[in-house]
């Protein structure tokens, strides 16, 4: 094996073994020396690849989100071709991966009051913003759309925080629905035209299943309106 | 007579560390004071501060409402002399409250710290949920009482997030960019008309710009109206920017 794939390989090790590891004792609970015994390394290797903790946590987090982005892309390229039900889609599922099931629910919160999900989803976004800028006939220059950006993450991270906390007991369709609708109003989309494209898109996922396979891992399934599952 | 002397006593008392604690987190900064800073300068022992307040966090809690209850307060009385808008009202209030966040720097170090230990959010939450309610209200927009709580949930969270770009240098446009665009936010949760938006935040700001403040402690806050529009103050974001520059520049 050539040196780079070992270290990819040990790397790998390191993070499916951290992410064991939070799942079953959560992030602050977690000790790097735990990681390091769980992965069968030599205690000074790990500083090698990793400088701390939260390194790896957010590696982890960010994980879950290109798993997210993918499979919604993946699953919804035959389905539409609105961006904004796209967007839509792609905002719920994330949040429902971070929102609705422990031990999910306890990793991102934890990670969310470290701060360390904020400044994944304010670059993630702020690129997101750019690239729709113009299909969303979004006027803004870029300092604009990087403010929003940063709105946009506080808000995630709030909703992590408040719903963990036993604040905003509302079910937790009603709570994406909000979300949703606070996301199309910073791109310029009012409240009864974000209703209807939220109506459009929540028709869309009845024919979606959805499942958390792990705290990174998501896979969505779409089937045909009579139940069989379309050929991926 | 006893009781009523007893609990003016304390009153007293909790005033005496509330000044110092102020003083303190005003001249020092929040995490620089210790409890036992503040139990010397109000002359206290330890245990009878303990008595009175949990904490640090407790303390810095209280003195942040009070601030914000007296800036609410000096702002009110100056609008309410000329609109009865409350949209505009808030506007002001937004744009005024952003502006002292960002550009006074004892305030602007002192609701960091307490951004970062999020201790200003469970603080700002409460009063906000009730301004939302206000404008809501007002705009004869039905709601539901969660939403209305989950929309100053946001507004607050998003505040506290420019308090901590800012000063961490990840946001560095012009503060007045930032404000404004934090008001376009807060009118865009509550769907307000969108073609006169723009309108309503360059009004505020105008008449924030006739507002002088006057701030020697971290409780309160005394504000006038002037008729006379206040100098362009050098933006903080851009000095640094400029200065940043100017080093740049390789040797003439």
């Amino acid at each position: 094996m050539s040196q780079y794939k070992k270290s990819e390989a040990v790397k790998t090790l390191i993070l499916d073994s951290a992410e064991r590891l939070f799942e079953e004792k959560g992030y602050e609970a977690t000790t790097v020396a735990d990681i390091i015994a769980r992965s069968g390394l030599q205690t000074n290797r790990l500083n090698y690849y990793f400088q701390n903790k939260a390194e790896i946590a957010a590696l982890l987090c960010k994980k879950m989100f290109r798993c997210v982005e993918e499979t919604v892309m993946y699953t919804l390229f035959p389905m539409t071709n609105s961006m904004i039900v796209k967007d839509i889609i792609h905002i719920r599922t994330l949040l429902r991966t971070m929102l609705s099931k422990e031990p999910s629910m306890n990793f991102y919160y934890e990670i969310a009051r470290e701060n360390i999900i904020t400044e994944i989803i304010v670059s993630a976004s702020y690129s997101h913003f750019i690239q729709q800028r113009e299909f969303l006939n979004l006027h803004y220059d870029k300092d604009t759309l990087l403010i929003y950006a940063h709105f946009f993450a506080a808000s995630i991270v709030e909703l992590i925080k408040a719903r963990k906390e036993g604040d905003l007991k509302m079910p937790e369709e009603e709570a994406l629905d909000f979300f949703n609708i606070t996301h199309l109003k910073l791109v310029n989309i009012c409240k009864a035209e974000g209703q209807a494209y939220l109506a459009e898109a929540k028709q869309l996922m009845k024919n979606i299943e959805y499942e958390l396979k792990d705290m990174t891992t998501v896979r969505l399934r779409a089937f045909r309106a009579d139940r069989q599952e379309l050929p991926q | 007579m006893k009781r009523v002397a007893e609990y003016k006593k304390s009153e007293e008392t909790k005033e005496k560390i509330l000044d110092a604690a102020s003083k303190l987190f005003f001249e020092k900064g929040y995490g620089e004071t210790t409890i036992k800073d503040i139990a010397n300068l109000s002359k206290l022992s330890l245990s009878r501060m303990n008595y009175h307040f949990d904490n640090k966090a407790e303390l810095a809690g209280l003195i942040c409402r009070m601030f914000l209850k007296s800036l609410s307060d000096e702002i009110r009385a100056i609008i309410k002399t000329f609109t009865s808008d409350v949209i505009l009202r808030d506007t002001i209030h937004i744009a005024f409250w952003a502006k002292i966040f960002m550009n006074n720097s004892n305030c602007r170090n002192f609701y960091y710290e307490l951004a970062c230990d999020d201790i200003l959010r469970h603080n700002l939450v409460e009063s906000s949920v009730r301004h939302f309610i206000d404008q809501l209200n007002y705009l004869h927009i039905d709601y539901e009482k969660e939403n209305a709580r989950a929309q100053a949930r946001v507004f607050v969270a998003s505040l506290i997030e420019l308090i901590i770009a800012t000063k961490e240098g990840d946001l560095t446009m012009p503060v007045q960019q930032i404000i404004d665009t934090y008001n376009d936010f807060h009118l865009r949760l509550l769907d307000y008309d969108k073609t006169k938006m723009k309108g309503i935040i360059e009004e505020a700001n105008l008449h924030v710009s006739h507002i002088r403040y006057e701030i020697n402690d971290l409780m309160s806050i005394r504000l006038w109206y002037s008729n006379e529009p206040e100098p362009e103050e050098p933006d903080k974001n851009n000095d640094f920017n400029n200065d940043d520059f100017i080093y740049a520049l390789p040797p003439a």
